[in-house]
């Protein structure tokens, strides 16, 4: 075992394992055809103290993240001038979110891919220039991962956290480029294109695009492909985070209209 | 008189918003607000009320238990999972067996094996003071006092439901419940989110059948999710947290307001904090009380009698959850 983390309440010395089953079960079969993409639920300001934060739930999926924005907010003094708004995104899984062994508290590489990969996506559709000597900080935490899969969709993981980073950096009032959306796709055995499945395959392909510049900010993929593949790839997995969008900007929309509803009264006081 | 003095100087330019007036002046804001007839807090309840809490429990996939409790604008989730901590230890020649000899009048198997492990994340961007890393040494003092209340205060899990054992009976193997408590959004007293949330998931918590693979050597568990057997919860608590706030301005100095569920506001204001925690029959199991020089005597009955009445309201939550 590890050597212990002194700041954390730890197990006993001598180290636990998961439990181990007579038999796993099986993945269950994907029922839903290869175009279909499954609902998204999205809900903004569910962290109040936040600037801004989201909340993403996928139907008939476990998944479960939140995302928290603060910024635009001064960079502490010690960084050095920047012209324009730093940009930093944290993705950290919760430790009972992933299915086998309990995830640490301590930060590891797959998280830290997950968080650089996030803040590639975002940074180009956040307007920087506007924001200098400032720095705009990303959180999310994903509190559950999908359980049809025995192990973690890593592809599945990043979308969601980048279409929930989205809302929460609009929910913020974060000056945008365009929103963000993200969408992947999958090979199956029989070598058709699999849009959002539910299931780890071998060839899987993420891109996180602006839909109404049509612009990708990033691009992911898995697998040995040939260039027309990845490209032909590339073009159902933007199309997919097209259809996204519409969520997204839902979940926006939605929050424009309880801001201009349920607008608090300003309060007049004297000292 | 002063303060009719004071408004005939005052310049007419120099009113601020509620807003401005609270991060120039945070002590007079509070002030203000409680000097009101009803005494009225900044977020519009009185001192006695709490806030009103949701509770949902058995909501994530791959925790044994869980919780995702908010109060106000505190939000937390709460998830069990349960790891099988093996008394025989290593391969072939080094083989070697820790030897538990059994006590039940003296229960101390949860605390010499470590079988319940709560820790609590505060850096998740929940609120602007924490950042994700180490744990701040506000989070590890929660931590500390959450094992504490569950460990050797209230004593909820009895340890016979941990144990695994053979056929004959004899002891192979423990449960150790990871109990991690992660917060979302953070506006003051965590502490009793925190712990209602470790109260609930406990008690949704179902364990798999597990049993000694006398071939394997080794514990061996039942996928099978109709097996799967509800964790024993002897005794139901809850806490319930309070501020008492002083006035400290010449007028009206001494006056006492005992604030009941703090927000974040209010708890970077006051240095007097009191913390009672209730179990069932109004037994009182626990209490906390730090700053300040209020008489204990003549604060404590109030307390009591809002942190009752605080356990019946969690008590029916978690009671219509199961």
């Amino acid at each position: 075992m590890a050597l212990a983390d002194r700041r954390r309440i730890n197990g006993p010395l001598t180290g636990t394992t998961p439990p181990l089953f007579t038999s796993t079960p099986e993945s269950p079969i994907s029922l839903k055809s290869a175009r279909d993409i499954r609902p998204v639920f999205i809900k903004t300001s569910l962290t109040p103290p936040a600037h801004g934060s989201a909340y993403l739930e996928i139907h008939t999926s476990t998944l479960k993240l939140s995302a928290s924005v603060y910024g635009p907010r001064p960079l502490p003094p010690s960084a050095p001038f920047s012209p324009h708004a730093r940009v930093t995104a944290e993705v950290k899984f919760a430790p009972f979110s992933t299915p086998g062994i309990r995830r640490g508290y301590v930060r590891d590489n797959f998280e830290r891919d997950l968080s650089s990969q996030l803040q590639i996506a975002l940074c180009r559709a956040i307007n920087t220039a506007k924001y200098p000597k400032s720095g705009v900080d990303v959180f999310v935490t994903i509190i559950d991962t999908g359980s049809n899969a025995r192990e973690v969709n890593e592809f599945e993981i990043l979308t969601a956290a980048i279409n929930v980073s989205s809302v929460a950096v609009c929910d913020a009032g974060v000056e945008m480029v365009d929103l963000v959306s993200a969408g992947f796709v999958g090979r199956d055995a029989q070598g058709d294109i699999v849009c959002d499945p539910e299931n780890v395959m071998e060839k899987m392909c993420l891109v996180s695009y602006m839909a109404a510049r049509d612009e990708i900010t990033m691009v992911w993929t898995k697998g040995e492909m040939e260039g027309e593949e990845v490209v032909k790839m590339t073009d159902v997995a933007a199309e997919t985070a097209g259809r996204t969008r519409g969520v997204v900007s839902e979940a926006v929309k939605e929050r424009v209209w309880s801001l201009q509803l349920g607008g608090k009264p300003d309060v007049k006081m004297s000292g | 008189m002063t303060s009719t003095h004071q408004l005939d100087i005052a310049p007419i330019g120099l009113s601020f918003s509620a807003q401005t007036f609270q991060k120039l002046a945070p002590d007079s804001y509070l002030l203000r607000h409680l000097q009101r007839d009803p005494p009225t807090r900044p977020s519009k309840r009185a001192p006695d009320e709490f806030r009103a809490p949701t509770l949902h429990t058995g909501a994530l996939a791959h925790a044994q238990g869980s919780a995702v409790v908010r109060v106000g604008d505190t939000a937390v989730v709460c998830g069990v999972r349960g790891e099988i901590h093996a008394l025989t230890l290593g391969e072939g020649r080094t083989k070697g067996k820790i030897s538990v000899t059994r006590n039940d009048a003296v229960e101390d198997e949860i605390k010499t094996h470590a079988l319940l492990v709560p820790n609590l994340e505060l850096g998740t961007g929940c609120s602007k003071d924490y950042h994700p890393g180490p744990p701040t040494d506000f989070a590890q003092s929660v931590a500390e006092r959450l094992r504490v209340l569950l460990v050797d205060t209230v004593k909820m899990v009895p340890a016979e439901t941990l144990r695994i054992t053979d056929d004959d009976g004899e002891i192979k193997a423990y449960w150790v419940l990871y109990i991690d408590v992660v917060c979302n959004s953070l506006d003051g007293n965590i502490f009793d989110a925190a712990w209602a949330a470790v109260v609930s998931a406990l008690k949704s918590t179902r364990l798999p059948q597990a049993f000694w693979d006398a071939d394997r050597e080794q514990i061996m568990c039942d996928p099978d999710r109709q097996l799967y057997r509800r964790l024993e919860v002897r005794e139901l608590a809850f806490t319930a947290s309070f501020c008492i706030y002083t006035n400290k301005e010449e007028e009206g100095e001494g006056q006492k307001w005992l604030l009941s569920d703090p927000d974040e506001f209010e708890e970077g204001i006051c240095d007097e904090k009191v913390l009672v925690c209730v179990r069932e029959g109004g037994k009182i199991a626990r209490i906390e009380k730090s700053g300040g020089d209020t008489d204990v005597l003549e604060i404590m009955p109030e307390c009591i009698r809002r942190a009752k009445a605080r356990f019946d309201t969690w008590k029916k939550m978690l009671d219509s959850q199961n």
